[in-house]
């Protein structure tokens, strides 16, 4: 018996094939680049080797000098597979790695994860989104970190003293029909929970009304309401802000006597709200409640909600009481006699959910998990076909796109694993002050509008911190009696709260002592105002600033500069540039002490002429 | 005498690929063994702010396991780590150089290798500024003791 | 200098090239490899179809799994901050490291499915009769073995495959009355599957199995030697000899499988690479969670219920599997597939076989989200 030859042939073709498969794996090999420094951060377990392509030092702007690549790495903020040295591994989505690069909506949802508070410099989507989520009191049904049970919407105690039946009925179908600045989101439900819910809110007493002194006057009236700037806050008819409820048909819809103890004693009527707490003399209060019932009406004969007036069935008040709880009213609405709680699902880790695991929009596939939310909140039911279930969540749909993914950018921060402490940068707080300056700053609603260590409003542009090194002590005293417009780009202007004298000057102090900022201080001496009058043209500065009627009102007038600001603080703007001035829109441009000094000189000559 | 010729040169090209494929073996071998990427600590060491460093003084850093020398013409970093076995050099309290804990050997301030087993001088490390003002050692690069970083 | 190389060849080699069948002989005693032939085998045992190499590519893959598995131990660590990461830097930075990977990979795969048909051949062919009775008990374990090596390394790569697969698979292990809860937490060494069951996985993978496995191995070699070689027919064709000299006609086919073997693993492994899933997260159930492959029959029966389908239908497999050879003790028909003397016994193999062959196929292709029904490929 001899070996055959087809055994001999398949020895050598097998052979070959081995020798031959290995040899070109090993020309392969030796062709591929070896990288044998990593990026190692032992605290957050980054391993990147993206520098194997990327230069880290040819980073654009200053992030990487606040975050430097030797504590923070590349993907904590970029995200996308570290490990990785091919690009599109490295980049892209595979069955193997499901977190690619960010998204430019999820590169800022990454900068939450670290910086907390509402405000984070240089991530606007996200500070946008923050403040969404209190100003849509998302906290009222979802447990949100950070958030407390929102305490502004409308406390419905009284609700009978204020509206009528239809109104509510009207407003639970549909609050845009009614209102174009509303919060309210629109909860689908039948006739006869409604019905229920309305007869529940009519039996809940609210606080004793006044009865309208008679004699107001709607001419009066007009002039108040424009003296008092109401529409910083409020939608007047086609102008105004959105901070507040448009009071267009405000006239039809409250009660007269309701909308006078309001203006008398805002707090008293309604404790929790954001307006300050206005205390109206009773003939000015009548004026604009005369006001309101000739000016604040629908232009049709009778108003929309007409319709749907008929009394209330009080025998629905405890079926009211049940709907009211299911809903989730009570998350967002005090009402005495009912506990506040949440009814939905927790938030505090949706940042860790893939895009992959959510439920599948109707309208087709999302670019990242913050898309994903914000079609969430302006069309719950969009996933009802692949979540099996109908949403339970009502309808945002007064929400804007941008504003949508804005919270989408907020929520995707919330993360299971968190980056460690060291790591995590926390507001300030606002610090507020005890006593009777406190309770000032309550009443008025100070942090409605402006912010203190990133707390509050975002209405001023610019916030409290530091301002008491910025503006003179008596300018300010002045000012808060009797608001002026500094910032005429600005819409928003500083409403008229009827301070006194006397709380004027207590707030001031504590402005002055509290708010100061250790950067502005006395660092050159006062220069030339004539050189500085012709650096100041020279210069370009009029192209923004008004000075004796030239230029233009993109910055502040600066006609009576020397009179507002502080010397120091002019110095220092132009020395240091805008980081004294945070959030405002002076350009990024320093100018040798020299310029400096004379320009400031200049500007602080710039005083209001004396009256006798 | 076909049969046995075509027999050992199938032999003969059985024994060469053999060969070959043990060759490979031993090269893809060596190639996958090799440390292909660290995972230690890296080269280039931040050492904080010039200014924590006075002139005159030799400041031991730990997490570089370096002295940061300063004088009139600027800072100079002097690598801890005993020539001799890797041991890692003390100040003497004296102030007068430095003694590795060891075997013993000993450097002057500049240090030179005075006395002991250690083969050579403790070596300079290359100094810089990185962009956010701060000093950064690299490790893996040695410099003159002539060369310093000068600072503001 | 010529005589030196000759005397150190020669020291090495006792026999020179076997040019001869005396030669061939000698050769066959002298070498360590070669001795575990037997001398001269029967060219009826050499055919192809007499055993289909199935368990000779089985050890051939055992050696290569051994071999692989070693390169990997290079680089490997068993800890959940950093097993999964030496995956990636195989995956990325390692030269040679994803074909290692997936040599190591496929060949596994490949050793599973080939002992299950090793193990229908030799039913088919009545090669469990006696005298080979403890053979086949010992072939039965080495398939038992080999399946408790794949599941072992399954949960090494600690991704959310591997993580899930072993959390599925020990939970079926804990559903067996009194004993499966204490054998769980043996296994995992702690209540759910973590850094404990990492290591104990990975002490099993590498050494304890690989032992057992090499010591049964060997007695099952062994025991094809002394119980008589091959089963064949003995209807020989008269023109054959008895029997042929190891050296060349066994030895050389031996070395030919090999490099088939060898050749077919490289180019399955360059053309296709080895998964591995994001990291293994506790929080995060994928939808459907699967086991590995060879088990989704188990799963599938486990589906109905976890103890009769999970536990009591493969464990009565086992033993009936064990059981077997001191049962069916008819001696007509051996040495032949599938005889008509051994007709329902075949029949019955097969049908068992098939029948988890098609719960593995639905397993595997047709359970979707939360193990329902689909009527299309997964």
């Amino acid at each position: 018996m001899t070996v055959p030859r087809w055994l001999h042939a398949t020895f050598a073709v097998s052979l070959v094939l081995v020798i031959g498969m290995i040899g070109v794996a090993m020309m392969q090999e030796s062709a591929r680049p070896v990288t044998f420094e990593q990026r190692l951060v032992p605290a957050l377990g980054v391993v990147d080797r993206c520098e194997g392509c990327h230069d880290a030092e040819s980073h654009p702007g200053n992030a990487l000098v606040l975050h430097p690549v030797e504590r923070f790495g590349c993907t904590p903020c970029h995200g996308g597979q570290g490990l990785a040295t091919t690009k599109q591994a490295a980049h892209e989505r595979s069955p193997d790695w499901e977190r690619p690069l960010y998204t430019p909506a999820e590169r800022e949802a990454a900068c939450g994860t670290c910086h907390l508070g509402q405000f984070v410099e240089g991530a606007p989507i996200l500070s946008r989104g923050r403040a969404a989520l209190a100003d849509r009191s998302c906290a009222g049904c979802h447990e949100i970190p950070g958030y407390s049970l929102p305490d502004f919407p409308p406390q419905l105690d009284g609700l009978a003293a204020k509206v009528t039946p239809g109104w509510v009925r009207a407003w639970l179908r549909d609050p845009a029909a009614l209102n174009s600045v509303h919060r309210m989101p629109t909860f689908t439900l039948s006739d006869e929970k409604r019905e229920a819910l309305v007869a529940f809110l009519f039996g809940v007493p609210g606080a004793a009304l006044v009865p309208v002194e008679p004699g107001g006057d709607a001419e009066r009236g007009r002039r108040a309401v424009s003296e008092r700037r109401c529409a910083t806050c409020h939608k007047i008819g086609e102008r105004g802000g959105t901070t507040a409820t448009d009071l267009g048909w405000a006239g039809a819809k409250l009660s007269p006597a309701w909308l006078y103890s309001y203006l008398l004693d805002t707090h008293r009527i309604r404790p929790l709200t954001r307006m300050p707490g206005f205390q109206l003399p009773p003939a000015e209060a009548a004026d604009i409640v005369a006001f309101a019932a000739e000016q604040w009406v629908p232009d049709t004969a009778k108003p929309v909600w007409a319709a749907d007036e008929s009394p209330v069935h009080p025998e629905l008040t405890d079926a009211g009481r049940t709907v009211f709880l299911e809903s989730g009213c009570a998350g967002c609405h005090v009402v005495t006699g009912v506990d506040r709680g949440r009814t939905s699902v927790s938030l505090s880790t949706i940042g860790s959910r893939r895009i992959g695991d959510m439920p599948a929009a109707a309208t087709g596939p999302l670019a990242d998990l913050p898309a994903w939310i914000a079609l969430k909140v302006v069309q719950p039911h969009a996933f009802d076909a692949t979540a099996g279930a109908p949403a339970v969540m009502p309808a945002f749909s007064s929400v804007e796109p941008d504003e949508a993914l804005a919270i989408g950018v907020a929520l995707s921060s919330l993360r299971a694993s968190p980056p460690p402490e060291e790591y995590r940068v926390r507001p300030a707080g606002a610090a507020l002050p005890a006593g009777e300056t406190g309770r000032l700053v309550t009443r008025f609603r100070c942090l409605t509008c402006h912010s203190i260590g990133g707390e509050g409003g975002s209405i001023a542009r610019v916030p409290l911190d530091g301002e008491g090194s910025r503006v003179r002590g008596d300018w300010l005293i002045g000012f808060l009696q009797r608001p002026v417009t500094i910032r005429m780009d600005q819409a928003e202007r500083m409403p008229v709260l009827g301070i006194s004298a006397d709380e004027a000057a207590r707030l001031t102090a504590w402005i002055q002592d509290g708010l100061g900022d250790p950067r502005i201080a006395a660092v050159a001496p006062p220069g030339d105002p004539e050189r500085g009058r012709q650096r100041f043209e020279a210069l370009g500065c009029p192209s923004c600033h008004v000075v004796a009627g030239k230029g233009t009102m993109a910055g502040p007038v600066l006609d009576t500069a020397g009179d507002r600001l502080a010397p120091d603080y002019v110095i220092a703007l132009l020395t240091i540039g805008p980081a004294v001035v945070p959030g405002g829109r002076h350009p990024a441009t320093t100018y040798p002490p020299a310029d400096a000094s004379d320009l400031a000189a200049f500007i602080l000559s710039l005083r209001a002429p004396v009256t006798p | 005498m076909a049969t046995r010729s075509r027999r050992s040169v199938l032999r003969l090209f059985g024994e060469a690929g053999f060969g070959v494929l043990a060759l490979q073996a031993v090269w893809s071998t060596v190639r996958f063994a090799r440390a292909p990427v660290s995972y230690a600590p890296p080269m280039r060491r931040s050492l904080g702010e010039p200014g924590e460093y006075a002139a005159g003084t030799a400041v031991y850093v730990e997490d570089a396991g370096v002295f940061v020398l300063r004088d009139a013409n600027g800072l100079r970093a002097l690598s801890a780590t005993c020539t001799h076995l890797g041991c890692t050099v003390r100040k003497n309290a004296g102030g007068d150089g430095f003694t590795c804990p060891c075997h013993g050997s000993r450097y002057d301030t500049e240090g030179n290798v005075i006395a002991g087993p250690a083969p050579a001088s403790l070596s300079f490390l290359s100094l810089r500024v990185d962009k956010r003002g701060r000093l950064e050692v690299d490790l893996a690069a040695e410099v003159d003791a002539k060369q310093r970083c000068k600072v503001a | 200098m010529r005589a030196l190389l000759t005397r150190i060849r020669d020291s090495i080699f006792r026999v020179g090239w076997p040019e001869d069948d005396r030669k061939a002989l000698l050769a066959m005693r002298s070498s360590i490899i070669l001795h575990l032939h037997a001398p001269k085998v029967r060219p009826a045992s050499l055919r192809f179809k007499a055993t289909w190499a199935l368990g000779f590519v089985s050890l051939v893959l055992t050696l290569s799994l051994v071999m692989t598995g070693i390169y990997l131990m290079f680089y490997y660590i068993p800890h959940p901050d950093a097993a999964w990461r030496s995956m990636k830097d195989l995956a990325f930075v390692v030269p040679f490291g994803v074909v290692t990977r997936n040599l190591h990979r496929w060949g596994a795969h490949a050793m599973v499915a080939l002992v299950t048909l090793h193990m229908l051949r030799v039913f088919l062919s009545g090669g469990y009769k006696a005298p080979r009775e403890a053979n086949w008990v010992a072939g039965v374990g080495l398939w038992v073995l080999t399946l408790a090596l794949s599941f072992t390394g399954y949960l090494l790569p600690w991704d959310q495959l591997a993580y899930w697969a072993v959390t599925v698979g020990s939970h079926m292990v804990a559903s067996v009355p009194l004993i499966g809860k204490p054998t769980a937490l043996l296994l995992l060494g702690d209540r759910s599957v973590g850094e404990a069951a990492l290591l104990r996985f990975y002490v099993l993978h590498c050494v304890v199995l690989p032992c057992v496995l090499g010591g049964l191995v060997a007695f099952h070699i062994y025991r094809v030697r002394r119980d008589g070689g091959l089963v064949t027919s003995e209807h020989a064709p008269p023109e054959e000899p008895r029997l042929v000299p190891a050296w060349p006609h066994l030895v050389y086919r031996e070395l030919v499988v090999t490099l088939i073997v060898v050749a077919v693993l490289l180019a399955v492994s360059f053309a296709f690479n080895a998964p591995l899933e994001p990291l293994a997260d506790p929080g995060r159930t994928p939808n459907p969670a699967k086991a590995p492959w060879y088990f989704l029959g188990i799963q599938e029966l486990a589906h109905y219920s976890a103890f009769w389908g999970g536990v009591f239908v493969p464990g009565a497999f086992v033993a009936g599997l064990c059981l077997l050879p001191y049962v069916d003790r008819g001696e007509a028909g051996i040495g032949r597939y599938w005889p008509p003397e051994r007709m329902f016994a075949c029949t019955a193999f097969v049908a068992i076989g098939l029948f988890f062959l098609v719960v593995t196929i639905i397993g595997t292709f047709f359970r979707g989200p939360a193990w329902a029904l689909m009527w299309w490929p997964y």
